[in-house]
C-alpha cells in the first residue's frame, strides 16, 4: 500500500452556516475526522461552529474555536505544525481560506501537504478562464463566456456574447453576486455589486430552460474514476441547484444521455486531477443531446452531501482515506459489509430534495427565486413513485404543506406570473393550474419544467378530484391505495372525505378504515445495490409501494430519538447535535438505537450514527407508524427542537410512551393559559398578556399597558410571525399578518418591555430536581431575538443576585412541572425585577454552547435522567476560568433587499462561539469568525436616537483616541461636536450630494459600518436602509446595535489581533 | 381513474405477486431474472441475452423517457436498439409512467411492448421480488394475464443461442468512414439524427444486417432498395443473383429501414466479398463475429475501429474463410450448449488467431480452454459491477447481463484472469498467458450502462496486427 505516512492532519471547517453553506459541512468534516482517525493520525481542528458534532469531545484530538480565516489558520498550523491538511471538508470558506494560504506559501513555508485534490487544482477549477481552458483541452464544451476584471470589460464581454448573460463570481459559494442580465443595464447593476466580493466575474451565455444535471465523482490516484450518483434538476437552468427541487436518479435521461454525461464526467476529472470527490455540473439541451458543462467544485458540497444520503454511499468517508491515499478497490463498502467501495449505487428509489425558505422573516426581501441561492435548508424524501417522495417531501417542509394537494395556503401572484418568475410557491403553482386545467404543454411552455414531472404532479391533482367524489362510506379501498402510494396522508384524505373541520379525528378515522382494509406501509432499505446483496446496515424509508417489510422489528430494549427536520430559521445543527448526543448516550447505555428523521445535511442521517435510520417524516402518522412497527421503550421528543416537541400531546393521546418530562407538562408550558396560571400560583413574574380573539380587544389591551406590545401566535418557534407594534396602526397590520400563518391557534399579545437584559438557562432535571444548569446573559438588550443575540458564558454584567433569583425561579418551574430531561427558560431583567418571557421542556439552541463551554454534555446527563440513571454530582458552571461567547451569524448578502437589522423575528441562519480569557478577547474572535473585520481606518457613525447617541459617547470618544478616520451623517455629527468628537459630515444616501455616503460605501473607503436604528420595528427611513443595505452588498462591517457595538469598540480599543490567543479547547479549564 | 388490468406473476415456488397490465394481455412463463441497470430498457430490452427470461427491473420508475425512434445509424443498424426483436419474455417492473417525455419519444414503453407482443406489468413489489431471486436463485415463473395460465417454460433447458444467432453469414464493412470516426466524444447537435442518415448513405460500402431472431421468413423487395445503395459489394451481389432472403419476425420490424437493407449471402459469395474488402485496403482487418446474439453496440464497436465483420451462425464453420482474428459474442442460456462454437474455438487456439470474447464468448473461450463454467445464483445483471484488471489497482465499473461464470480455479496453466469480480471474486475475464486470446465476461460494448472498458476493443485490434 503506497499510503501517505502522515502524524498529524489539520482539518480546516466550515465556520457558521450560512445561505448557501450549511449543516452539510458538519456531515462531512465528521466523517473526514472518522475516517482519519481509523487511520491512527492525530488530528486537529479549526472551527468555531461550537453546534457542530466535529467539534465534539472525541471527534478531533484538538478543537480550535478560532475563525476560518487565513490569518487564524496560519497560527495553527505555526503551532500545531500538522504533516497534513484537508481543505475539501469545509465547504467554500475552507477552499478559499487554502487557497490564499497556498498563494502565500504558508504551506511550503511549514511543510504542510494539501491531502486530496491539489490546490492547483482547485483554482483550475475555481477561476474561471483557466476552467475553460482546462476543459478546451479535452474537447468538452463550456458555454461561451469571458473572464473579466472590471464593469466596463464585463459589459463589453456581453455585448459579443449576446444577452441574456450570466454574471458569476469565482470562488463563491451558492451562487452569490451571480444573476441573469437581460440587457446592459442590469448587467452593470449586477457587475458593480459583484466586484466587491471578487476580483474576477465571469460573463456567461445564458442556457435558461435547459436541463440541469449534477453527477457526483469520485477518483482515487490510481485514476480509478466512479460516478456515485446523478441528479436531476426538477427547476431547468436559472434557478440555482441550492433552490431546485433535486431529484436522484435522473428521470427524463435516456441510456445515451446518462453515460454520455457520466463519461464527460469521468474524462474532465481525471483531466484536471482531483483526489477524491467532487461534482460536476451540466446543461443539458432538452431537445437534443447538445450539453455545456457548467462548473466543477472540487469538494465536498451540498449535492455531495445529498448524493451521499440519496444513495448511502458515504461519499465524505470515502473521499477522506482516498486522500490519505487509498485505492478505491481497497475499501469496502460500509453498507453491505461485503462489497467494496469501487462501485456505482444502484437505486431502487427515487429521492426528492426540496430547499426550504424563510423569506417571510426578512423585511424588503424578494420572494423570487433565480440564480442565487436563497434557501435556508432542505429535506429529502425516498419513495418509489415519484409522487410518493413529492408528497412527503412537501409535507417535510415544515411550512404548513399536507402534501402538494389540499392545503390551505394560497398564491398571491397570478398564476402564469409566478409559473415563470418562480417563487418558493412554483410546485404548488403547477398544481393550482392543473386544476385550473392548463394543458401540460403550456405549463411546460411557462416553465420549462420537463412535462414528465408535470405529469406526475397531474397525477396527484387527479387523484385528489377523484376522492373528493366520495365521503368515508363509499370510498373504494383500491382509491385509498393509490391515494397512499402517491404519497397522501390520512389528514389529506380525510379532508377531502369530510365535510367537517374535526380533522385530526378525521385522520384517525382514515387511518383505522385503511387497517381494516390492510393499507399499511412497509419499510425498506437502502443498501447501495437495489437488493443484489444483502445489506448490514440498517438505513430505511417507509413506502406504500410495497407488499412486505425488509426488516424484522423484534429488537428489545430500542428507543426512539426525533431529529430536527430542515434546517430552518430558528432550528439548526444545534438540534442535531443534540439529537446525535442522545442516541451516543443511549447506544453507551446498550440501547438500540433508532432515529427518525429527514434532512439530508444532517450527522444524525449518517450510517454509522443509530442501529436504525428511517429517513423519514416525522408527521403524526409516520411516527405511530414506526412506533407500531417497532415497538420500543419508549421515544425521545425533545431533543430535536419544536418540530418534535408539537407532537408531543398527539403521541401521547396514542399510547405513545414519550420519554422524560410527560406531554402533559410540555403542554402545561406551551398553553400560555396553563403555563400563566402556573406561574401565578408560584409567584412568578411575567410580562402582562391576554389571548386577543378581537382586533378590539387587542386595541384595549395594548392601551392599557401602554406601548409597544409584542404578537404572537402561540406554539411559537424563532418568533415566527411574531412582532412588536408601536401604535394602533401598527398593531391592526401585525395582527392581519399573524393570524394568516396560524388559525388554529389564537394570538397573544404582551407587553413588549425595552431597555431590559436578557438572561437565559439551560437545564436539565430529574423528577423536577435540577442536575446541571448553566445561565447565559445576552449582550444585546431585550428585543433582539435569542437566536441573533450574543451570548456570554458566564455572565460577565449581571449581578449575583440576579443570577441566584433566576436559578431560584428555574427550581420551582421544574419543581412544579416534574420536568426530566432538558429545558430552557428566558428571562427579562429590568430594575431588579424578573419576569420569565419563554419556557420550553426541551432542549434548546444553546445547549451545545453551553455544553461545550461549561465541558458538561447537558444532553448526555438528559438523557441518562429521562432512563432514570442519576449521577450524585456537582457541576460547576459559574465560576469558570475564561469566557465564552456565542454570536449569530447573518446571510444578509444573500437577500437581495433585506434590511439587516435585528428585532423580535430571528434572523441569524448560524452561530459561532469563542473562548477567551476575557469577554473581549472571546468577543472579539467570534466577531472575526462571523465575517466582521478589525477596521483599519475609516468608520462611519449613523448612531440613532439621542438616548443611543449618548450611550455611545464613551466608545466614540475611544475610537478617536484610536486615531480613527470617523465620518458621520449630520445628526451624529452635530451630537459628538457638542462632546469636543471631530467627525466628516457624509451627506445621506437620498441627498445626492457628494461626499455622499453611498459613494463611500461603493469606492469601499469605510472599513465599519456603525447605524443603529432609532426603533426595533417601524419602518426605517429610506436612508438609513440603504447605508445597511450598501454595507451588506458592499461587504463591509456592519453594527447595528448599541450594546454590540460598545462591546465592540471596547474590545477592538483594548486587544490586537496578535493579543487574541491560539489555545484549543483543553487549553481551557 | 384508469381502468387497471390485473395481473400476477407466479414464480416455481408458489410465490404470488399482484400487478396490472400495461402491455400485451398474454401470459407467458420463463426465467425470472432481475437487473439493477437504472437507464437503459429499450437497450436491455432488445438484448438477445434476454431470450427466454421474465425481467424484472429494480429500478421502478420506468417508462419516462418512451421508446425511441426505429432510425437507423451510419450501418444500417437500429441506431437505438440493441438488435431487431425485444427478446424478454416479459417485463416486471414497480411504477409504469403512462405519460413519457423525451425528444426521442415516438411511442410508450407499453405501446411498443404490445406491438411485439410482449406482456409487462406494474405494481409489483420489485424488491421483495428480487431479495427472493436473490436468495433462493433465479426461478422460472410465469405472467398471468387475464387468468389464462400457462405451462413453465425452461429456457435453460433449450439451446436459446440457436434462437438467436443469425442463419446465414454476413458481411459489415465501413471502410472510408474516418470523418466520422471521432465521433465518439463530440457534441450531437440537434441535427445529428439527420446528418447521420445523409452519411450513412453515402459513405457505407456495404450495408448488410440481418434479422437474427426469428424462425419465420419474410420477404422484401431487395433489389430496388439495394440500387439506392450506392455499394460496390451489393451491386456485385446483385449481378450474381446471390441473394437470398433474410428471415425475419413476424411481428412488426423495429426498423423497417434497415430491415430491408438486410440481405445475407451463401458461403461462395463471402468469398468473393472478402477479396473485394483486401483488394480494396491492404491493409483491412477482417474478423469473424460468432454471432450467439450479439448486441448491435458490439458491431458498430468492430466497424468503428475499420474493421470487416463477417457475422456468422454461432455453429458456422468459417475455418474455410479469409480473415485476421474472431470475436465471440454474448448471447444467452449455459455456454455448453455452443458444442460446434467451443469445438471450433479450440481450433482457432490450436492455429494461434487472435480471440476476443465478450460475456457467453467468455465462457465460450473458457470451455476451448479447457476450464469450466457453472451457473451463478442468481446471475449478474446491472450496470454497476466492479472489475478489476489482475494485478493493477484499476477498478472498472461494468454492465453486466450474465447466469453462468467462468470457474477460475479450472482454468489451464497457460491461462490466467484478466478481470476480478471484487464483489463477490467472480472471474470477469480471461486471457492467454503469452497467446492473442483475451476475454472479458462483462459487456465493453456498454449499452446499456458506462463505457469505461471500451478500450479492450482497441486491445483487440492491437492483438490483431501483432
Amino acid at each position: 500500500m503506497e499510503k501517505i505516512k502522515l502524524k498529524k492532519v489539520l482539518l480546516v471547517g466550515s465556520g457558521a452556516l450560512t445561505i448557501g453553506q450549511a449543516g452539510e459541512f458538519d456531515y462531512s468534516g465528521s466523517q473526514c475526522l472518522k475516517a482519519l482517525r481509523e487511520e491512527g493520525i492525530k488530528t486537529i481542528l479549526v472551527n468555531p461552529n461550537i453546534a457542530t458534532i466535529q467539534t465534539s469531545k472525541g471527534m478531533a484530538d484538538k478543537i480550535y474555536f478560532l475563525p476560518v480565516t487565513p490569518y487564524f489558520v496560519e497560527q495553527v498550523i505555526k503551532k500545531e505544525k500538522p504533516n497534513g491538511i484537508m481543505l475539501a471538508f469545509g465547504g467554500q470558506t475552507a477552499l478559499n481560506c487554502g487557497v490564499e494560504l497556498y498563494k502565500k506559501g504558508i504551506f511550503k513555508k511549514y511543510n504542510v501537504d494539501v491531502l486530496g485534490t491539489s490546490v492547483q487544482t482547485i483554482i483550475d477549477t475555481e477561476d474561471r478562464n483557466l476552467f475553460k481552458k482546462r476543459l478546451s483541452e479535452i474537447n468538452v464544451k463550456v458555454p461561451e463566456s469571458k473572464a473579466v476584471g472590471t464593469v466596463n470589460e464585463g459589459l463589453k464581454a456581453a455585448k459579443k456574447i449576446k444577452y441574456p448573460v450570466m454574471a458569476r463570481i469565482a470562488y463563491a459559494l451558492g451562487g452569490q453576486g451571480s444573476g441573469i442580465a437581460y440587457n446592459e443595464k442590469e448587467l452593470k447593476e449586477i457587475l458593480t455589486k459583484a466586484f466587491s466580493y471578487s476580483k474576477q466575474i465571469l460573463v456567461e451565455k445564458y442556457v435558461g430552460g435547459w436541463k440541469e444535471i449534477e453527477y457526483e465523482v469520485v477518483r482515487d490516484k490510481f485514476d480509478n474514476c466512479i460516478t456515485v450518483c446523478n441528479m436531476e434538476n426538477f427547476d431547468p437552468m436559472g434557478i440555482h441547484t441550492g433552490e431546485s427541487i433535486v431529484v436522484a436518479p435522473s428521470q427524463t435521461l435516456t441510456n445515451s444521455e446518462y453515460h454520455k454525461l457520466r463519461e464527460i464526467a469521468i474524462r474532465v476529472i481525471r483531466h484536471l486531477g482531483i483526489v477524491g470527490e467532487c461534482n460536476i455540473q451540466y446543461a443539458l439541451d432538452p431537445e437534443s443531446e447538445d450539453y455545456c458543462v457548467i462548473e466543477v467544485n472540487a469538494r465536498l458540497s451540498r449535492s455531495s452531501a445529498l448524493a451521499s444520503k440519496a444513495t448511502g454511499y458515504p461519499l465524505a468517508f470515502i473521499a477522506a482515506k482516498l486522500a490519505l491515499g487509498y485505492s478505491l478497490t481497497e475499501i469496502e463498502n460500509k453498507i453491505t459489509k461485503k462489497t467494496m467501495a469501487c462501485f456505482e449505487p444502484a437505486l431502487d428509489y427515487v429521492v426528492i430534495k426540496i430547499p426550504r425558505w424563510d423569506l417571510e422573516k426578512f423585511r424588503k426581501v424578494k420572494f423570487q427565486i433565480g440564480s442565487e441561492m436563497k434557501s435556508v435548508g432542505e429535506v429529502m424524501a425516498i419513495g418509489r413513485k415519484f409522487e410518493e417522495a413529492l408528497q412527503k417531501a412537501l409535507r417535510m417542509l415544515g411550512i404548513g404543506l399536507h402534501g402538494l394537494v389540499c392545503n390551505s395556503i394560497k398564491i398571491n401572484n397570478n398564476l402564469n406570473t409566478e409559473l415563470k418568475n418562480p417563487t418558493d410557491k412554483r410546485v404548488m403553482a403547477i398544481a393550482e393550474a392543473i386544476k385550473g386545467n392548463y394543458s401540460i404543454d403550456k405549463i411546460y411552455s411557462l416553465t420549462k419544467i420537463d412535462k414528465w414531472f408535470l405529469y406526475k404532479i397531474k397525477n396527484i391533482v387527479d387523484t385528489e378530484k377523484e376522492i373528493r367524489k366520495h365521503g368515508i362510506k363509499t370510498v373504494p379501498s383500491e382509491l385509498i391505495r393509490l391515494a397512499k402510494q402517491q404519497g397522501f396522508s390520512d389528514f389529506q384524505i380525510a379532508r377531502l372525505l369530510f365535510a367537517d373541520k374535526n380533522y385530526e379525528d378525521n385522520a384517525l378515522a382514515v387511518r383505522n378504515l385503511r387497517k381494516k382494509y390492510n393499507i399499511v406501509p412497509y419499510v425498506k432499505q437502502i443498501d447501495t445495490l437495489a437488493a443484489e446483496w444483502p445489506a448490514k446496515t440498517n438505513y430505511l424509508y417507509v413506502t406504500y409501494n410495497g407488499s412486505r417489510d425488509d426488516i424484522r422489528f423484534q429488537d428489545k430494549n430500542s428507543a426512539i430519538v426525533l431529529g430536527s427536520g430542515a434546517y430552518r430559521i430558528g432550528s439548526s445543527v444545534e438540534f442535531d447535535w443534540c439529537c446525535v448526543n442522545a442516541v451516543l448516550t443511549l447506544k453507551e447505555l446498550k440501547y438500540n438505537t433508532i432515529m427518525i428523521n429527514y434532512n439530508p445535511e444532517t450527522v444524525s442521517t449518517d450510517y454509522d450514527v443509530c442501529d436504525r435510520l428511517y429517513f423519514e417524516e416525522m408527521s403524526f402518522e409516520r411516527v405511530l407508524d414506526i412506533y407500531e412497527k417497532e415497538a420500543p421503550n419508549g421515544v425521545i421528543i425533545s431533543m430535536g427542537g419544536q418540530i418534535p416537541n408539537n407532537l408531543a400531546m398527539r403521541l401521547h393521546k396514542q399510547k405513545v410512551r414519550v420519554l422524560g418530562t410527560s406531554p402533559e407538562s410540555i403542554d402545561n408550558a406551551e398553553d400560555r393559559h396553563k403555563f400563566s396560571k402556573l406561574c401565578d400560583r408560584l409567584q412568578i413574574d411575567q410580562p402582562e398578556w391576554i389571548e386577543a380573539a378581537t382586533i378590539k380587544s387587542a386595541e384595549e389591551f395594548a392601551n392599557r399597558v401602554k406601548y409597544p406590545v409584542l404578537i404572537r401566535p402561540s406554539y411559537v418557534l424563532s418568533g415566527a410571525a411574531m412582532s412588536v407594534a408601536f401604535n394602533k396602526k401598527y398593531l391592526d397590520k401585525y395582527l392581519q399578518k399573524a393570524t394568516e400563518v396560524s388559525k388554529e391557534h389564537p394570538v397573544v399579545i404582551s407587553k413588549f418591555i425595552t431597555n431590559a437584559k436578557e438572561i437565559e438557562i439551560d437545564a436539565v432535571a430529574y423528577k423536577g430536581k435540577i442536575l446541571v444548569y448553566a445561565i447565559s446573559e445576552h449582550v444585546e438588550n431585550a428585543g433582539v431575538h435569542s437566536g441573533d443575540a450574543t451570548l456570554v458564558l458566564p455572565p460577565q454584567f449581571t449581578y449575583i443576585e440576579t443570577i441566584r433569583r433566576i436559578k431560584g425561579i428555574a427550581k420551582k418551574l421544574a419543581s412544579a412541572l416534574e420536568i426530566t430531561g432538558p429545558f430552557n427558560i428566558q428571562f427579562i431583567a429590568k430594575n431588579n425585577e424578573i419576569k420569565v418571557i419563554e419556557c420550553n421542556l426541551r432542549s434548546s439552541r444553546s445547549f451545545p454552547f453551553v455544553s461545550k463551554v461549561t465541558k458538561y454534555n447537558f444532553i448526555d446527563i438528559a438523557t441518562k435522567a429521562m432512563l432514570d440513571i442519576v449521577k450524585n454530582e456537582r457541576y460547576n458552571t459559574v465560576d469558570l476560568d475564561y469566557v465564552g461567547v456565542k454570536a449569530p451569524q447573518f446571510s444578509f448578502s444573500r437577500l437581495h433587499g433585506a434590511d439587516p437589522v435585528l428585532g423580535v423575528e430571528m434572523a441569524s441562519t448560524g452561530e459561532v462561539a469563542c473562548l477567551g480569557e476575557n469577554i473581549s478577547e472571546a468577543f472579539l474572535k467570534a466577531l472575526l469568525s462571523v465575517g466582521y473585520k478589525m477596521p483599519e481606518k475609516n468608520i462611519l457613525l449613523s448612531t440613532g436616537t439621542v438616548k443611543n447617541k449618548a450611550y455611545l459617547l464613551e466608545s466614540i470618544k475611544k475610537l478617536e483616541e484610536n486615531k480613527f478616520n470617523l465620518y458621520a451623517t449630520k445628526g451624529t455629527h452635530d451630537f459628538y461636536k457638542k462632546y469636543g468628537i471631530n467627525t466628516k459630515i457624509l451627506y445621506w444616501p437620498l441627498e445626492k450630494k457628494e461626499p455622499n455616503i453611498l459613494t463611500y460605501l461603493k469606492e469601499r473607503k469605510i472599513d465599519l459600518v456603525i447605524n443603529i436604528p432609532k426603533s426595533y420595528e417601524e419602518e426605517e427611513l429610506e436612508n438609513d436602509y440603504l447605508i445597511r443595505r450598501s454595507a451588506v452588498d458592499f461587504n463591509i462591517p456592519l453594527l447595528t446595535n448599541p450594546q454590540n457595538t460598545k462591546l465592540f469598540i471596547e474590545s477592538i480599543s483594548k486587544l490586537k489581533m496578535e493579543d487574541l490567543e491560539i489555545k484549543d479547547w483543553d487549553e481551557y479549564g | 381513474m384508469l381502468l387497471k388490468k390485473n395481473a400476477k406473476l407466479i414464480l416455481e415456488d408458489g410465490s404470488v405477486f399482484y400487478g396490472f397490465s400495461f402491455a400485451s394481455e398474454s401470459s407467458v412463463s420463463g426465467e425470472v431474472v432481475f437487473s439493477t441497470g437504472m437507464v437503459g430498457y429499450p437497450e436491455s430490452l432488445t438484448d438477445p441475452s434476454y431470450k427466454g427470461q421474465i425481467l424484472c427491473l429494480t429500478y421502478p420508475l420506468i417508462g419516462n423517457y418512451g421508446i425511441p425512434s426505429n432510425e437507423t445509424d451510419r450501418y444500417s443498424m437500429p441506431k437505438n436498439f440493441e438488435s431487431y426483436a425485444i427478446h424478454i419474455q416479459g417485463l416486471v417492473i414497480s411504477d409504469y409512467s403512462f405519460e413519457y417525455s423525451h425528444w426521442s419519444a415516438k411511442k410508450s414503453l407499453g405501446e411498443w411492448l404490445k406491438e411485439h407482443n410482449i406482456p409487462g406489468i406494474y405494481g409489483v413489489d420489485t424488491r421483495e421480488l428480487t431479495k427472493k431471486l436473490r436468495e433462493k436463485g433465479s426461478m422460472l415463473g410465469k405472467i398471468i394475464i387475464n387468468g389464462k395460465d400457462v405451462e413453465l417454460y425452461d429456457p435453460n433447458k433449450v439451446d436459446l443461442v440457436k434462437e438467436v444467432t443469425i442463419k446465414k453469414p454476413v458481411i459489415y464493412d465501413n471502410s472510408n468512414n474516418k470523418a466520422r470516426e471521432n465521433q465518439r466524444f463530440s457534441v450531437h447537435e440537434r441535427s445529428s439524427a439527420q446528418s447521420f442518415a445523409l452519411v450513412s448513405q453515402k459513405s457505407l460500402i456495404s450495408v448488410n444486417s440481418i434479422e437474427n431472431n426469428s424462425d419465420k421468413k419474410d420477404n422484401f423487395n431487395r433489389n430496388k432498395k439495394l440500387n439506392q445503395n450506392n455499394s460496390i459489394i451489393e451491386m456485385s451481389e446483385i449481378a450474381k443473383g446471390a441473394i437470398s432472403c433474410a428471415s425475419a419476425q413476424s411481428k412488426p420490424a423495429i426498423s423497417e429501414h434497415a430491415q430491408k437493407h438486410a440481405t445475407h449471402f451463401s458461403a461462395g459469395s463471402v468469398f468473393d466479398k472478402i477479396k473485394i474488402i483486401k483488394k480494396n485496403s491492404k491493409n483491412k482487418k477482417i474478423v469473424i463475429l460468432v454471432d450467439c446474439g450479439v448486441k448491435n453496440n458490439i458491431m458498430r464497436n468492430l466497424l468503428k475501429r475499420e474493421l470487416a465483420v463477417i457475422r456468422v451462425p454461432y455453429d458456422y464453420d468459417f475455418f474455410k474463410l479469409d480473415f485476421d482474428g474472431i470475436v465471440l459474442s454474448n448471447g444467452p442460456g449455459d455456454p455448453k450448449m455452443c458444442k460446434t462454437a467451443i469445438a471450433n474455438i479450440k481450433k482457432a487456439i490450436e492455429k494461434n488467431i487472435p480471440v476476443f470474447g465478450i460475456c457467453l464468448g467468455n465462457q465460450i473461450l473458457a470451455l476451448a480452454a479447457g476450464a469450466d463454467t457453472y451457473k451463478l445464483k442468481y446471475g449478474h445483471r446491472s450496470q454497476n459491477q466492479p472489475c478489476v484488471m489482475e494485478g493493477t489497482k484499476r477498478c472498472f465499473i461494468t454492465t453486466q447481463n450474465h447466469g453462468y461464470a467462468v470457474d477460475t480455479k479450472t482454468l489451464p496453466k497457460e491461462w490466467e484472469p484478466l478481470f476480478t469480480n471484487i464483489n463477490d471474486n467472480t472471474n470477469e475475464g480471461i486471457k492467454h498467458k503469452t497467446k492473442p486470446f483475451f476475454s472479458c465476461q462483462f459487456h465493453p460494448e456498454a449499452n446499456p450502462g458506462p463505457v469505461d472498458t471500451e478500450f479492450l476493443f482497441d486491445e483487440f485490434v492491437k492483438k490483431l496486427s501483432q
